[in-house]
């Protein structure tokens, strides 16, 4: 069974992300996201990576449901989406400094091969933890950046 | 699929509040312009299955992969002993 499976492996590794304290309160995302719209909870939990702002985001909805994700600016330092006025207004940023973004990591088996998804970023209002996955639209980037962990 | 036809400038209501106007045609590309609350997204239908796709893929990484990605860092000490 895979879902029981991924469970386990998933579980393993937040654990000790969470003893050592890093876990931060559930951000809450209204719409869910693309593929999931019935996820809209999760955890973001910094994996103890020596600081490679690397976080995994554990679905407080469906237990066997995480992602990996980077906070793009050491990885792209230019990276700076143009989301739209819409999201903010629905996030309630009113200060670009309230904001945090993420992107998704897609890992495959192997760990060779990572992308990281910068056509639609996590935007996370710091304050209240209302996030959306916003797809952007004209970007230059792509929905598969190679990704390799500094 | 209910299908219409329409000429430039006209439009296409959907429920109470959503209206979708075809503003321009020009050999093989329509511009569409779309009016919708705000509480409703509006995607690029390719961008956003795109994404799908991708979130799909993305979700659910085993603790062997992320290790994996972790022992490719080039700051990575030589792999670790296999548990």
């Amino acid at each position: 069974m895979e879902a029981a499976q991924r469970r386990e492996t998933v579980g393993d590794v937040t654990a000790p992300a969470t003893e050592s304290g890093a876990q931060l309160p559930a951000l809450t995302f209204e719409s869910g996201l693309p593929g999931f719209p019935a996820a809209r909870h999760f955890a973001l939990v910094s994996l103890e990576m020596d600081d490679a702002g690397v976080f995994l985001l554990r679905s407080l909805d469906d237990p066997a449901l995480s992602f990996v994700a980077a906070a793009p600016t050491p990885y792209w330092p230019d990276y700076a989406p143009d989301v739209d006025d819409v999201t903010v207004e629905r996030l309630g940023i009113t200060d670009a400094g309230q904001a945090l973004l993420l992107v998704l990591l897609t890992i495959p088996e192997g760990g060779a091969g990572a992308t990281a998804n910068l056509i639609a970023p996590i935007v996370i209002n710091s304050e209240t933890l209302l996030a959306a996955q916003v797809v952007l639209n004209g970007s230059p980037y792509s929905v598969r950046e190679p990704f390799v962990l500094a | 699929m209910l299908v219409l036809t329409r000429r430039s400038n006209q439009s296409v209501m959907i429920g109470h509040d959503v209206v979708i106007t075809i503003l321009e045609i020009r050999g093989d590309t329509v511009r569409v312009g779309i009016d919708a609350p705000r509480s409703v997204d509006v995607h690029r239908e390719e961008v956003y299955r795109e994404v799908q796709k991708s979130n799909a893929a993305a979700a659910s990484p085993s603790t062997d992969a992320l290790r994996s990605l972790a022992s490719r860092r080039p700051s990575a000490p030589p792999a670790a002993p296999p548990e």
